[in-house]
């Protein structure tokens, strides 16, 4: 299977175990990714975050242009894909976990939004980060996220939008979120299709990756306390 | 814009739908992609809407000439061409155009996203640019069988090798090259017209659109995957 250049280009040791991560996934090989990320990547000293991003995530963004180009099947993305899924679960179990901070977080893809990697990522790195958080996953409909949320009741919600065409529904669910909620629960964005949207008073937009979502979750989070 | 954006809701899916349907009368798109690609063709019908939507709704012009290309790229590893996607916009924009209050922003939208297809300067640009005199140009010549159908093909002929030569993919003009011959085959044009056409566009080009080497290389190589389908009739 044919990688691109880009990635083969740096010789770095993290970009070596991701080429040899993504041929296990490209070969369906699940055992094999999992003891290249948690034998071969940990045991070489490589942090859980540096592995989550530098390797899954990377190697997730080249699954993607291997679609996109017709290189590989919808049903190999997805299986490449729910591989990273199985990875991330076992890295998440050996990733040592910071305090808690007593703040509760609900993470969720919008109504329609089906890409939920980055939104599992983001769950993850917050709940290392010491918040305490619910993952709801894909596609969430607006009526069951603030049911959730009065269940929950959550310090922030988080969420995530891949897809330029979600952005009608992200807009919908910040709308119905601050309503439901009188504008005081602070709410974090994140994902490829949130960088069109503009920052207002209790949103917070993040286009960077989970380590820069967790810092601003921290401060919106802190400010809405004080 | 509330009546417009109301419309599209109403209506501009089955506008789309009906602008797939007006393509797909013709036999190459069901001979070429099947009942599958009838129906991704109505997904992404779908999803031209809701991206137009969202990019009015934002006023974002750039909106949709973001998805356009980076479709483009997808449709294009999958056997159509950049003519295809520019058309089918323009077709969307003119029927939306036509037929919602204040379409003309619509139009507009789409008829930006089309033109936004076109490939950044180098070889690929020069054919997109130059493909109404190369098409002049092949249209002019005569063919053996229906001309009708031979000069039909010419435009898209130019759109796959301008596109095989900006992603550095060949196989994207042979494939499809390959693809027409049998096509053509079954309406009783002579296996050899493809050939001779590949040939009359590999000369046009190097005598009138130098530099055109990754175009003229692309269509050796798909005249090279042509030949064994013809034995030792295609001459070099």
């Amino acid at each position: 299977m044919e990688v691109a250049e880009h990635t083969r280009e740096r010789a770095s040791p993290l970009d070596a175990l991701r080429d040899r991560y993504l041929a296990a996934q490209l070969a369906g090989d699940r055992r094999e990714a999992l003891r290249l990320v948690l034998e071969e990547g940990l045991r070489a000293g490589a942090t859980v975050a540096e592995l989550q991003l530098a390797v899954i995530q990377e190697a997730q963004r080249e699954i993607g242009r291997l679609w996109q180009e017709n290189r590989i099947s919808i049903a190999q993305e997805h299986m490449a894909t729910a591989i990273s899924h199985v990875v991330l679960a076992h890295l998440y179990d050996r990733a040592p976990r910071a305090d808690t901070n007593g703040k509760k977080v609900l993470v969720a893809c919008v109504e329609g939004e089906l890409h939920d990697l980055p939104a599992r990522l983001a769950a993850d790195a917050l709940d290392l980060a010491g918040f305490e958080v619910r993952y709801l996953g894909a596609s969430v409909p607006v009526h069951a996220l603030l049911s959730m949320i009065d269940q929950v009741k959550p310090d922030l919600v988080a969420l995530s939008v891949t897809m330029a065409f979600n952005a009608a529904a992200l807009r919908e669910a910040v709308a119905r979120v601050r309503a439901h909620t009188g504008g005081r629960l602070p709410i974090a964005v994140g994902g490829n299709a949130c960088r069109g949207v503009p920052a207002e008073p209790g949103v917070v937009v993040c286009a960077g990756d989970a380590g820069e979502l967790v810092a601003l979750v921290e401060r919106a989070v802190r400010g809405a306390a004080a | 814009m509330e009546a417009l954006l109301e419309a599209l809701d109403a209506r501009g899916k089955a506008i789309s739908a009906r602008v797939i349907r007006e393509m797909y009368a013709h036999p190459f798109w069901t001979e070429r992609f099947g009942d599958r690609g009838r129906g991704e063709a109505d997904k992404d019908g779908d999803f031209h809407i809701a991206h137009l939507r969202e990019a009015l709704v934002t006023e974002d012009e750039e909106a949709l000439p973001r998805y356009a290309r980076w479709l483009r790229s997808v449709l294009t590893a999958r056997g159509m061409c950049t003519h295809h996607l520019a058309d089918n916009l323009l077709r969307l924009g003119d029927a939306l155009g036509q037929e919602l209050p204040d379409g003309v922003r619509a139009r507009a939208y789409l008829y930006h996203a089309s033109a936004a297809l076109h490939y950044d300067a180098g070889p690929a640009r020069h054919l997109q640019d130059h493909a109404d005199p190369i098409v002049a140009a092949l249209d002019a010549r005569e063919w053996p069988g229906d001309p009708a159908l031979t000069r039909e093909t010419h435009r898209e002929l130019v759109s796959y090798l301008a596109d095989a030569v900006a992603q550095e993919r060949p196989a994207l003009f042979a494939d499809h090259v390959v693809w027409l011959r049998a096509f053509w085959e079954r309406r009783g044009v002579p296996d050899t017209a493809l050939d001779a056409q590949l040939a009359a566009l590999s000369a046009h080009l190097s005598h009138e659109h130098a530099p055109a080497d990754d175009a003229v290389q692309a269509i050796a190589f798909a005249r090279d995957r042509l030949a064994p389908l013809h034995g030792d009739q295609v001459e070099r």
